[in-house]
């Protein structure tokens, strides 16, 4: 019975793996390249640096600057965008930033940079519009493909946790192979490596992908709710409000009412962000003004966690909402860390949990190097399936076999090779294409697809070794040539940046290399070795062949 | 799953049936399990335990995948696929009528 149940196991873990292996494979590499978001989107968007002023404060921090700054971006506004509905102003969050103003009414928009101290325009397309380190996170979740792919992804995500376990069940010997690793030796090789790899990763992995369905339960597996509230539109509403209600009383934003005769002036921001700084203990990040001329107009001040300040898995943004006119505080939320624990926090801790949204960057990198090594545990994966068949058939699908087996190499090459030229290809999208070209965002993200596509393509035409070869070395060549690039067509690179004390943007460019070089070497060992795992002769113990 | 090392089954549509089934009673059979049974955890909870009903939906929700993947990976130990959906269909209709007499 044990013996039958342990094949079983092999038989789907083989099949559910190898078919969601491909997918997976992208999933897994764009969640971990997510993890970086805010550093990938800060080098794409590749913002110059303003030109320092004779008036130098101590930085974006300082009470003073921060007064003027939001006064030069409210002037601009009164100005420029009087009688929209919503302004936006995103504030400087380092020396060197610019100030950013966004304005719109209806469907139609408005944009400007200025100086933070002097307010005057800076010119031109002020850095690249793009989706950045968010075009990783939206690919991981819904591959692009809008409710479809969120679907597809919560399907993989069950066929991994499916694989994960009953890959449990056929390793019996888990920590022994956790020690054992025989390079050089062909499919014994690419077992270890899958083996090593996926023991070291597991509880990461079974952590990730659990906390990625959760975060979607409601519309994942929305049934206990409806059993409970009902199937209604509304039911959800409900559950909110119970669960909120029973965890803790946050002042909710009373009704605007009662405004009559003559608009309201708005009164001015700067002393209500720093008064928001005042209450929250945060530093500003935003202020949306709504209506802004109109009776009822509310500012919001939208609060950051200090860099550097070590966060917690229930780390709360801070806001204030102000009236517009008289000033008074309409609705305040506290960053609360010691607040008791409670239900109404699993949600967002399962977040914090899946996004690596506490412990600063030391987390960061941790998640980083486990999500790599996740998928280079489902690399192996589907490599270690085509080793062994490339050694002895088994004859799976009838007269079909050859040609089944030629296409999963190709997936193979596409899903592990293709997927690392396409995420590093779009980053050269990013800097290749002209900073004002019209919908620019989006011609990154067609670029990144249209490379996936070439990949794939690449890996049907040309022999399987070929295609490895070529597409590794690729990736290792544009990974490497990323500050080149960089420094080509904006200027900027990775010393520069580091000068400056620009840590995350070097880091782009550092990690790009770094990943470049391992790629290389891949490219390298697979040329070299080849020949090797072709030879059909070797002997293989009975029990060791699984699948 | 059928292939590999049964020599008798290759090509064979009644291997090729087996596994289609299983793959279907793990997806579908096995997703309609888990949310009758994740509310039935939640009734439970509410009822038994005395929790709240919000706070029932969460735990229940957050059990609802792990009971998935028990499921799907019990659809595939089982001897056939016929035993894998009678054991679905037993414990989902018992869930089923749970639900309807237990329901808030």
């Amino acid at each position: 019975m044990n013996g039958g149940l342990r094949q079983s196991m092999a038989e789907l873990h083989t099949w559910c793996g190898l078919t969601c292996g491909w997918l997976l494979c992208a999933i897994l590499l764009t969640g971990t390249l997510s993890v970086f978001r805010e550093p990938i989107t800060r080098w794409m968007e590749a913002k110059p640096t303003v030109a320092r002023t004779a008036w130098e404060p101590a930085g974006p921090e300082d009470p003073s600057a921060l007064a003027r700054t939001v006064s030069v971006a409210e002037r601009h506004l009164r100005e420029h965008a009087a009688g929209t509905d919503t302004w936006h102003i995103a504030l400087p969050q380092r020396p060197g930033d610019a100030v950013a103003l966004n304005w719109s009414r209806g469907g139609s928009e408005g944009h400007a940079v200025l100086h933070p101290l002097t307010g005057a325009l800076l010119s031109g397309p002020w850095g690249r519009v793009t989706e950045g380190g968010r075009h990783f996170m939206s690919f991981h979740y819904q591959l692009h493909a809008g409710l479809p792919g969120y679907w597809v992804v919560g399907w993989v995500s069950m066929c991994m946790l499916v694989a994960l376990v009953s890959g449990v069940v056929v390793h019996r010997r888990i920590f022994q192979d956790f020690f054992t690793f025989r390079p050089g030796k062909g499919q014994r090789s690419w077992l270890d490596a899958h083996n090593a790899t996926a023991v070291t990763t597991l509880p990461f992995m079974l952590m990730i992908v659990y906390t990625g369905l959760f975060i979607f339960y409601t519309s994942y597996m929305p049934w206990p709710l409806r059993t409970a509230y009902g199937a209604d539109d509304a039911a959800y509403g409900r559950f909110q409000a119970e669960l909120h209600r029973s965890a803790s009383e946050t002042p909710e934003r009373p009704r605007a009412h009662g405004y009559k005769g003559a608009p309201a002036v708005l009164a001015a921001l700067a002393p209500r962000v720093l008064q928001a700084q005042a209450l929250t203990g945060q530093s500003a990040r935003d202020v949306v003004v709504d209506r802004p001329g109109g009776r009822r107009a509310t500012v919001t001040v939208i609060s950051r966690t200090p860099v550097g300040q070590a966060r917690t898995l229930q780390d709360i943004v801070g806001s204030v909402v102000f009236d517009g006119a008289s000033g008074s505080v309409l609705q305040l939320r506290r960053p609360e860390p010691e607040a008791p624990f409670s239900t109404e926090q699993v949600h967002g801790v399962m977040e914090s949990l899946h996004y690596a949204r506490f412990g600063d960057w030391p987390v960061r990198w941790l998640y980083f190097l486990c999500g790599l090594l996740g998928t280079a545990m489902v690399a192996t994966g589907t490599v270690l399936f085509a080793v062994k068949r490339r050694q002895k058939s088994r004859q799976e699908f009838g007269r079909a076999t050859p040609w089944a087996y030629r296409a999963i190499e190709a997936l193979n090459v596409a899903a592990v090779a293709g997927i690392a030229v396409a995420c590093i290809g779009f980053f050269y999208a990013n800097r290749l294409l002209p900073a004002d070209l019209p919908g620019r965002a989006a011609w990154e993200i067609r670029g990144f697809l249209g490379i996936w596509l070439a990949t794939l393509v690449h890996a049907a035409v040309r022999a399987p070794r070929t295609a490895w070869v070529e597409q590794l070395g690729t990736a290792a060549v544009l990974g490497a040539a990323l500050p080149v690039l960089n420094a080509a067509t904006t200027g900027q690179h990775a010393v520069a940046y580091a000068l400056a004390g620009d840590w995350q943007r070097a880091g782009v460019e550092l990690t790009a290399v770094a990943c470049g070089a391992v790629l290389g070497c891949a490219a390298w060992r697979t040329r070299q070795g080849w020949r090797t795992h072709g030879t059909p002769a070797r002997r293989m113990p009975a029990d060791k062949v699984r699948a | 799953m059928s292939r590999g090392k049964h020599p008798g089954h290759h090509g064979s549509l009644r291997a090729h049936l087996d596994v289609f089934s299983r793959v279907l009673a793990a997806t579908a059979g096995g997703y309609a399990v888990s949310a009758l049974l994740s509310s039935v955890l939640m009734l439970a909870l509410v009822r038994l335990a005395g929790i709240g009903r919000a706070d029932a939906v969460l735990w229940a929700s957050l059990c609802s995948f792990a009971i998935y993947t028990g499921a799907a990976i019990a659809v595939f130990a089982a001897r056939s696929a016929a035993r894998a959906w009678a054991g679905l269909l037993g414990v989902g209709a018992f869930c089923a009528v749970l639900v309807a007499v237990a329901g808030l």
